[in-house]
């Protein structure tokens, strides 16, 4: 039972723990803004960064296996075989799902590397994903000792673009994907050499818009979007995505066209960065 | 001592695999999970611990989500601090729908869960993106807010239900000026 007596004591400790604790997070903030913590933050996410990727690799694991779970249930009545598989089968199917993927993607990697010789790729692992989904984003285990750097082009395993590097740490980076409303990048339509800008829309319920493309320029369903390579940040003639829609817009005299990227970023677990060409 | 110890200790290290686990995304058949686990979990220990508690594990959990995720992630600023600062609001809204009368039913870790991720997201919006929050309200409502509010919603009753049943096992009786 609390007396009116210990109250205000109670309160007022409370409330110096609250200023205490303000005051320490508004430093915090300070000192990170002088970049005067960079190196205390690169010694404890280098700590924490073994621990997300056991948790990005368990994800997996635990992600393949009710994937399992729910496709055996669907088979289950179907098929009465299958009520005897155990537990232990599945947590072996999901393992071999998860080396099946990985050596899908190892294969696109190198297919991709046929195809492209002239880049220049450091293979990457998918750490995590944005936690708050106000930006489309996600991080990598390859930092600035790898020679990444910022605004190198980040590449799906089949060589499509999926983001550019935003910032980079010394053991990892975070990849700002095509599809957040802050991305911008130079492209050209393949089949006609028309140039515009694509932009991103995933926090308006879109996915990519291209824009600045003028009237007359000829853009049809289909197109392949590419990029131009102009200003030099990452090679000319990566593929981005294919045109759903086309509308005019009679009031700027531009149009503009819906873009469908060609690369679920959800799904990714192992990435490209392009570090240069040769 | 011993009990109590171990009650800190199995809390440290589940604030530790909130944070990491927040950080993935795991698909089951294109559904994607997300949730602000850390969030939802300094919610239920300032309902059951008290507000006093509750600042030390926000300023915790703050800093164990920027050093995880690069803090760049939320607005390229890379700020330590700023998820501290956050969820120190957010244990201060709960701290008010802290109220032993209702203790034993969930309709107050409910609607603190909603009251106090409304106000962290939007916080967070204000923050990382205000110009999307101020240009599209609705979109940023809609697509940003609440589906957070109803997943951490969702998760509330657990996460109140464990942490209260921990702290009568384990924890050393709060002194009344805590709460």
């Amino acid at each position: 039972m609390r007396t009116s007596g210990e109250r205000p004591l109670g309160f007022g400790r409370t409330v110096v723990l609250l200023l205490l604790l303000v005051g320490v997070s508004l430093l915090l903030i300070l000192l990170s803004s002088g970049r005067k913590l960079d190196s205390l933050q690169a010694t404890v996410s280098g700590v924490l960064a073994p621990l997300q990727r056991s948790v990005s690799d368990a994800g997996s694991n635990v992600s393949g296996f009710f994937g399992a779970l729910i496709d055996a249930q669907k088979i289950k009545s179907e098929n009465a075989e299958l009520k005897q598989v155990n537990e232990g089968l599945m947590a072996e199917q999901a393992q071999n799902q998860r080396y099946a993927r990985e050596n899908e993607e190892l294969r696109r990697m190198l297919a991709f590397k046929q195809l492209r010789p002239d880049l220049l790729n450091l293979p990457a692992q998918v750490l995590g994903h944005d936690t708050v989904g106000i930006k489309q984003a996600i991080t990598i285990d390859r930092g600035e000792a790898d020679g990444v750097k910022v605004g190198m082009a980040i590449l799906s395993p089949s060589g499509f673009m999926i983001g550019q590097v935003q910032a980079v740490e010394p053991h990892r980076a975070v990849i700002l994907l095509l599809t957040d409303t802050s991305s911008k990048v130079g492209v050209l339509v393949q089949r006609t050499n028309v140039d515009g800008v694509l932009e991103g829309r995933a926090q308006q319920g879109g996915t990519l818009l291209l824009t600045h493309v003028r009237q007359g320029d000829y853009v049809g369903k289909g197109d392949l979007i590419i990029t131009s390579g102009t200003g030099g940040t990452f090679p000319k003639g990566l593929l981005l995505g294919q045109v759903i829609i086309v509308r005019q817009l009679d009031i700027n005299m531009e149009q503009e066209a819906m873009i469908n990227p060609l690369v679920d970023t959800n799904t990714l677990n192992s990435v490209l960065v392009n570090i240069g060409t040769q | 001592m011993v009990r109590s110890s171990f009650f800190y200790l199995i809390l440290a290290a589940s604030l530790l695999g909130a944070g990491l686990l927040q950080t993935q995304e795991i698909s089951v058949n294109q559904l994607v999970l997300k949730a602000d686990l850390v969030l939802v979990l300094v919610i239920a220990l300032t309902l059951v611990r008290g507000l006093r508690e509750g600042l030390l594990w926000a300023f915790g959990g703050g800093l164990l989500l920027d050093f995880l995720q690069p803090a760049v992630m939320l607005g390229g600023s890379g700020l330590l601090g700023v998820s501290s600062l956050l969820l120190i609001a957010v244990a201060l809204a709960a701290s008010l729908g802290q109220n032993n009368i209702f203790e034993a039913n969930l309709i107050m870790p409910l609607a603190t869960t909603a009251f106090a991720t409304l106000l962290y997201r939007l916080l967070l919006l204000a923050f990382v993106n205000l110009s999307f929050l101020i240009s599209n309200p609705t979109a940023a409502l809609l697509r940003q807010v609440l589906p957070s509010v109803v997943i951490n919603t969702l998760l509330a009753p657990l996460f109140y239900s464990l942490i209260g049943w921990l702290s009568r096992r384990l924890a050393p009786q709060l002194p009344s000026e805590w709460q």
